[in-house]
């Protein structure tokens, strides 16, 4: 039989929940995200909100 | 107190999601709902994907119930490709299609970078429909009984892993007469567990491997061969496996 679900397929690093704060500060400072809307928010929508205020808040050359 | 229950249970369920095609066409089921309602991963799911390292086993069945807007499929009752299949879902509607990989160049022996773009992934024909109760029938080659077989679910795939890690050290774990048990539904229209149990017991390898087989052979699945062309233009046949990164794009 096929398995090829390991128990390593989510293992998301303890790391990543030190990344995922940083992201909701980034909304929270810029956007005033409130937790509740950081938490339901979908995942794509939230990459593509902080992708933009990255963007926009990068100097042009 | 049913419908104020039945409310509850399923308030998320206008929350944005996705229409996903399970690979079973629902089959397995009693809805037979071909496809499902999947919620897209949050945030909050995240936090869960972080906590498997403390709890690894009911990962997958977490997410999931978390992110399946039906209230007539359980998770614990999928089979293992259309839990795939959601999963699959979720990375993408997440952190994209790509998903790269390290393979090793056949002729040079050393591991180039590729990139699979998951959402070209396809379902493996089978050969065999099931029944309308989602079981199969087959006569076996050596024993000649007429079995009646069922594939496992995702909750029982876990259940037979959780078995074998408690099963005493050092000694075999029997894991095929463990899961034949699980497989057979009736012999012989005899459905009485006690005599699937003594048939299972003296069973002939060539019946118990006409079963892996036959289930191999007819359990819907996603289609996970690839093959991709090395630096050295010599081509590569892989299985797509979800190792650590399949999550984990930004590290």
């Amino acid at each position: 039989m096929r398995l090829p679900l390991g128990l390593t397929f989510f293992a998301l690093s303890s790391d990543y929940t030190k990344h995922l704060i940083d992201e909701f500060y980034l909304l929270a400072r810029m956007l005033r995200m409130s937790y509740t809307d950081f938490l339901r928010i979908p995942t794509y929508k939230r990459k593509y909100l902080i992708d933009k205020i990255i963007e926009d808040n990068t100097p042009k050359t | 107190m049913e419908s104020e229950l039945l409310k509850a249970a399923t308030e998320n369920f206008d929350l944005p999601h996705d229409i996903i095609t399970l690979p079973s066409k629902g089959k397995f089921y009693k809805s037979k709902k071909k496809s499902v309602k999947v919620g897209y991963l949050t945030a909050s799911d995240e936090d869960i994907i972080v906590s498997g390292s403390r709890n690894r086993t009911n990962i997958v069945l977490s997410l999931i119930r978390n992110k399946l807007y039906e209230h007539d499929i359980r998770p614990e009752e999928m089979i293992e490709p259309d839990i795939e299949a959601i999963l699959i879902f979720l990375r993408n509607s997440s952190f994209g299609y790509d998903y790269t990989m390290l393979l090793t160049d056949p002729k040079t022996g050393k591991q180039f970078e590729h990139t699979e773009i998951l959402d070209e992934l396809d379902f493996k024909q089978v050969s065999q429909e099931p029944d309308e109760d989602g079981t199969f029938t087959t006569k076996l080659p050596k024993t000649g009984a007429v079995v009646k077989l069922k594939l496992l679910t995702y909750s029982e795939i876990l259940e037979l892993d959780s078995m074998a890690d408690k099963y005493p050290e050092h000694r075999v774990i029997p894991k095929v007469t463990w899961r034949l048990l699980k497989q057979i539904v009736s012999v012989n229209d005899n459905t009485d567990k006690a005599v699937i149990s003594e048939f299972v017991s003296s069973l002939p390898i060539m019946d118990s491997k006409h079963i892996r087989n036959f289930l191999s052979d007819n359990q819907p699945s996603i289609d996970l061969k690839r093959i991709a062309i090395a630096p050295s233009g010599e081509k590569v046949s892989y299985e797509i496996t979800f190792g650590v990164d399949f999550f984990r794009p930004f590290f």
